[in-house]
């Protein structure tokens, strides 16, 4: 959050939020996960609620991205790409605002997302991988189920659904969580995604968004009955070719073996409040 | 993979092409060649280890087992009357609410057009409870121990309910679904819900509620393909006596959800439009 304009963004959010500041009570004084370290436990019993014990994702991203396709720099870069007929808000003002620090990495990709922009303004979906920049703040869910898992996250009440035992849909619509299968390997939950709509951030510090060809694997392991740990790689053939992107760890600690979630819901009213106090009045908009 | 068309717009057509939800909204069957009948009862309800009634499952509230608009919306009606229905008025008759004067003359001041402008999905907000329940779209129940998780097609919203184990909290904030606690009264679930977020409605026809509002809902499982819900509102500030429901009929299904967003919404800029045309009287 480097501008005005964004933390402005973030003063409305945290006043409207009364669950973040709820979370962040319930982050500092929960206990659950302190008495798993010499616990037998069942190394595939996911069941329960978790909270990240890093900051946010993009902090912990130190690995270098792929270089970009010439595709991708022509149609994900957020800063140059219209997405007409996509998402009209968010993406539609991101073409036509640029990063003013001018920075960029070895992709030539802006260091830093378009002004005032970030994943779920406006009440626009995260999906995944996104909701994991908010775990330290807001938990997930999970459910196991013999035949599936259901996976609830906190911020902005969304969920999916981990479908076991079965291959990949190919007649699945496109859609903002994927189609998302999961298998064990070992005492390891290994979810793959594929049928991601191409609507959505990979992150708040990647400044483009993902294909429609995204293909996210997730790797769930439990460390000890209250500690987990994720590894994911991404993969984006029309943005990396044939290169994934790896080599990160989130973290969690059990913060409930049952439900531990708040009721954290994106009001669009709030964001025209954001707009009539805070944007328009610093844009000149009317 | 079937496509589902949106409802958005129930009951205003005219505005259906600005409904630019990213929904699959409920199921819709297009092309329906063979009438559809309510389904039998099925057997016996499953039960959880915990010897409970297992609630599992992709349910419609009506009594065919699926989705029925579609057959609506192609101008002919293959359905069974009972098997459209979630109750009998003749055998269960259910009362409309007692109003109190002034909500009751609030509601009726409601034009069409403010009706939609308030209504809670119109604005991409969660129906909250009851409300996420009086609806067309799909809901799946999943029984745990110790807890039961409702998923919601509509605006993929979800809840889940602890049972037993605690009690209401001492000032809990407004919440779209409240605060509730449950307890197992024999094979059936009673959830009982306090500190509902003003902004939901308790139907589709603008019965908005007040901070006292009180729900208890019970939900059984009589048999393997129904699920019967009946719930109670009390409200003192905006009801003179309190409100039960039939006890409505869920039936199985062997759909699926689908990924329901409320994205790129104009309805609500178009609905200030018409609102504005009415009242220069255009």
């Amino acid at each position: 959050m480097k501008n005005g304009i964004l933390a402005g963004a973030a003063l409305v959010l945290l006043a409207c939020s009364a669950a973040l500041l709820a979370q962040q009570g319930k982050s500092a004084s929960s206990t659950a996960g302190t008495a798993g370290r010499d616990t037998k436990f069942d190394a595939r019993d996911l069941n329960g609620s978790w909270i990240g014990t890093q900051k946010f994702f993009g902090d912990d991203n130190k690995v270098p991205e792929p270089p970009l396709t010439a595709w991708a720099r022509e149609h994900l870069l957020m800063e140059s790409i219209s997405h007409t007929g996509l998402n009209l808000t968010a993406k539609g003002e991101s073409s036509t605002t640029s990063s003013k620090s001018g920075i960029r990495d070895a992709n030539g990709v802006p260091a830093n997302i378009p002004e005032g922009h970030y994943p779920g303004e406006r009440c626009e979906p995260l999906g995944v991988p996104v909701q994991f920049n908010g775990t330290h703040y807001y938990p997930f869910q999970f459910i196991i189920l013999p035949d599936r898992i259901y996976q609830m996250f906190e911020k902005q009440m969304e969920r999916r659904v981990i479908w076991l035992n079965r291959d990949h849909n190919k007649d699945a619509f496109p859609s903002y969580f994927g189609d998302s299968i999961g298998k064990w390997d070992g005492n390891t939950l290994v979810v793959d995604t594929t049928g991601f709509n191409g609507r959505l951030w990979i992150s708040e510090n990647v400044g483009h968004y993902m294909s429609d060809a995204f293909h996210l694997v997730e790797r769930y392991r439990l460390t000890d009955a209250t500690h987990m740990e994720l590894e994911m790689t991404y993969y984006d053939p029309k943005a990396w070719g044939d290169k994934a992107w790896t080599g990160w760890t989130k973290s969690f600690r059990l913060d409930s073996k049952g439900d531990s979630l708040e009721e954290n819901i994106c009001d669009p009213a709030h964001w025209q409040d954001y707009d009539n106090v805070i944007l328009n009045p610093i844009t000149g908009k009317k | 993979m079937k496509r589902r068309l949106g409802w958005c717009v129930k009951g205003m057509g005219f505005i259906a092409a600005l409904c630019m939800i990213q929904a699959p909204a409920f199921a819709q069957k297009q092309g329906v060649s063979e009438r559809i009948h309510k389904l039998p009862p099925g057997g016996p309800a499953p039960h959880t280890p915990d010897g409970h009634p297992d609630f599992s499952g992709v349910w419609f509230p009506n009594s065919a087992g699926q989705a029925l608009n579609g057959a609506r919306l192609a101008g002919e009606d293959p359905v069974d009357e009972d098997a459209r229905r979630q109750f009998d008025p003749k055998v269960t008759p259910e009362e409309k609410p007692s109003f109190q004067a002034w909500a009751a003359s609030k509601i009726a001041k409601m034009t069409s057009t403010e009706e939609q402008l308030e209504r809670p999905s119109v604005n991409c907000l969660p129906r909250g409870v009851p409300g996420m329940l009086a609806t067309a779209y799909p809901i799946q129940l999943v029984s745990t121990p110790g807890q039961l998780v409702e998923l919601v097609e509509l605006n993929n919203n979800f809840r889940v309910v602890a049972i037993g184990g605690r009690t209401h909290a001492k000032n809990p904030d407004p919440l779209f679904n409240g605060d509730s606690v449950a307890h197992w009264e024999g094979d059936t679930l009673v959830i009982d819900t306090i500190s509902l977020d003003e902004r939901t409605w308790n139907d589709l026809n603008g019965w908005f509620h007040s901070d006292q509002e009180h729900v208890v809902e019970r939900i059984s499982r009589p048999s393997k393909n129904y699920l019967i819900y009946q719930f109670v509102i009390e409200d003192p500030k905006v009801l003179t006596k309190p409100w039960t429901s039939a006890p409505r009929k869920w039936s199985l299904s062997h759909d699926v959800l689908e990924e329901y967003y409320c994205t790129e919404n104009n309805e609500i800029e178009e609905l200030q439009k018409i609102k504005e045309q009415e009242s220069q009287g255009k």
